[in-house]
């Protein structure tokens, strides 16, 4: 086969693909950049992280009474939250 | 039309198996979904890359349904050219994740506080990389073939797995059941195309040896092997068409090469097939002489859509650089014993009259076929009184008979011949659909 026409049909495909994850990224949740509340940015820890604080998960779960992590927080554990959720106390 | 048919089916099929991820993510959007458009449309990259990069195995795995329909040479650079995009879009994820501000600079590090999952997920993308710099690099590097294949299966097989792990570890849409199932489908996909490959494949060949019956010296370095089956009827193939030649004890070694079949394409069944191989390196230049009588060889085959079986024509124009004579010998070969009358040109490229390989076999051809051949060397000697230089627009325009838009054009030869090719026939008023170009560099 024509080794132009590959090399096209390869542009034109990844351009198809590109734009099917734009319109896949509109499609599911239709918030541009500009419009991305402040709430996307990781949450900020409101209390110390010590003492009864000191496992996330304990409170951190369905039926834990705070509020569940989302679905890609599932398998982390409670050391690893810090990591993406600044605290907004210099707690012990 | 048949061809056009599987053709249109099998590339419907990719288009369709990259996508559907994507359509079933947008059906089922779980709880806890982002509401940034940046971090769902790396989500979005990141599927669409991972089902390219499972499926690219597929393409190179000699499918004979989808070889048939668009030539090996043309998958292996359609391979190519959707693993870039796949890398490509496997390193914007991170990038598009971090500049929605959802992600702190830190989950990119490989430190133990970064959750596991995601570090794979930076170990995925590097390992791409590497993957890419060494493709793109081997032939400067002088990387082995058979090292350098080693090492490209190792780290597509490690990046399909880191990329499932963190995929199946924080892909928010992996939460949904469905994409779960389709998750493990189409790793499934690969597991299964892998094990076809690599173990099924070859322990048909294994019941299937061929032997050596000839080895002997042709002008350019060449040598021509003749192979014979072995407790079985061989094969026919379409005159122009290639086969995976192994010379390993096993069809299991690694070390494989394409090689056109220069011989008669119209064997009878148990026929000897012969292979005309330049010494172009290792294997070539050191192998393939000290190929023996007698000496066991692994055959996989036929392979390929460079064929005038397939292209109706009142007349054919060949266009030959070097080894890349050898698909055309076949070709003529095989039309004389034929009687085919059809008007044949074949223009040949080499570097000097003592590299035209094959020349005293396809003149023996020329008394049996209406075949003008015309000869175009380098660097001639004095006494030289044809063609020289390249071929180029004014010697086709010399030899081209008038009639020639009814004419097939078939073109193989280096890369620089083949480029030039795809750009002067055009101007020449040949059409697309009449152009017909094999690669045999493609590894």
């Amino acid at each position: 086969m024509n080794h132009r026409i590959v090399s096209g049909v390869i542009s034109l495909l990844l351009l198809l693909f590109v734009t099917a994850a734009l319109v896949f990224a509109v499609s599911v949740r239709p918030l541009w950049l500009s419009e991305v509340p402040i709430s996307t940015r990781p949450a900020q820890i409101p209390h110390e992280q010590g003492g009864a604080y000191a496992s996330c998960r304990s409170c951190h779960r369905k039926g834990g009474g705070a509020v569940a992590p989302p679905a890609t927080h599932r398998q982390l554990q409670s050391r690893t939250c810090t990591s993406c959720h600044p605290s907004t106390r210099q707690g012990t | 039309m048949k061809l056009l048919m599987r053709g249109v089916f099998w590339f419907g099929l990719y288009v369709f198996l990259v996508t559907f991820p994507l359509v079933v993510a947008a059906v089922v959007v779980p709880r806890g979904g982002s509401v940034s458009f940046l971090v769902n449309l790396a989500d979005g990259l990141g599927y669409l890359a991972l089902a390219m990069m499972a499926l690219e195995l597929a393409l190179v795995s000699r499918m004979d349904q989808a070889s048939g329909a668009f030539g090996q040479d043309a998958l292996l650079q359609f391979h190519r050219g959707m693993g870039l995009g796949a890398v490509a879009m496997v390193l914007l994820h991170p990038l598009l994740l971090l500049s929605s501000r959802a992600y702190p600079m830190a989950v990119l590090g490989l430190g133990a506080a970064v959750p596991l999952p995601i570090r794979l997920g930076t170990f995925a993308a590097l390992t791409a990389l590497l993957l890419v710099l060494t493709s793109l690099l081997r032939k400067r590097c002088k990387v082995s073939y058979e090292a350098w294949r080693l090492l490209h299966g190792l780290f597509a097989v490690g990046i399909l797995v880191l990329v499932a792990c963190h995929v199946f570890g924080v892909g928010r849409f992996q939460a949904a059941l469905p994409m779960r199932i389709l998750g493990i489908g189409y790793l499934a996909l690969f597991i299964g195309v892998f094990l076809r490959y690599r173990l099924v494949r070859p322990l048909l060949l294994w019941r299937r040896p061929w032997e050596v019956v000839e080895n002997r010296a042709e002008l350019g370095g060449a040598r021509t092997i003749r192979v014979r089956p072995v407790g079985h009827g061989g094969f026919a193939f379409q005159p122009g068409q290639f086969a995976w030649v192994n010379l390993g004890r096993t069809p299991f070694h690694l070390e494989q090469h394409p090689i056109s079949m220069s011989s008669n394409g119209d064997v009878a069944p148990g026929g000897d097939l012969a292979f005309t191989i330049r010494a172009l390196g290792d294997w070539s230049g050191e192998a393939v002489p000290k190929l023996c009588t007698g000496q066991r060889v692994w055959l996989d085959g036929p392979y390929g859509t460079f064929s005038m079986d397939r292209e109706e024509g009142a007349g054919y124009v060949f266009i030959a650089g070097g080894v890349g004579i050898t698909p055309v010998a076949s070709m003529l070969e095989t039309m004389a014993s034929r009687g085919d009358s059809r008007p044949v040109v074949l223009f040949y490229g080499a570097r000097t009259a003592e590299d035209l390989t094959l020349r005293a076999g396809l003149e023996a051809l020329a008394p049996r076929l209406d075949l003008k051949i015309v000869y175009v060397i380098e660097h001639p000697a004095p006494a030289w009184t044809g063609e020289h230089g390249f071929i180029n627009t004014d010697l086709l325009r010399r030899h081209l008979p008038k009639n020639v838009v009814h004419f097939q054009f078939f073109v193989c030869g280096p890369p620089v011949l083949m480029d030039l090719m795809e750009v002067v026939l055009p101007v020449l008023g040949v059409p697309a659909d009449r152009l017909h170009a094999e690669r045999f560099d493609m590894v």
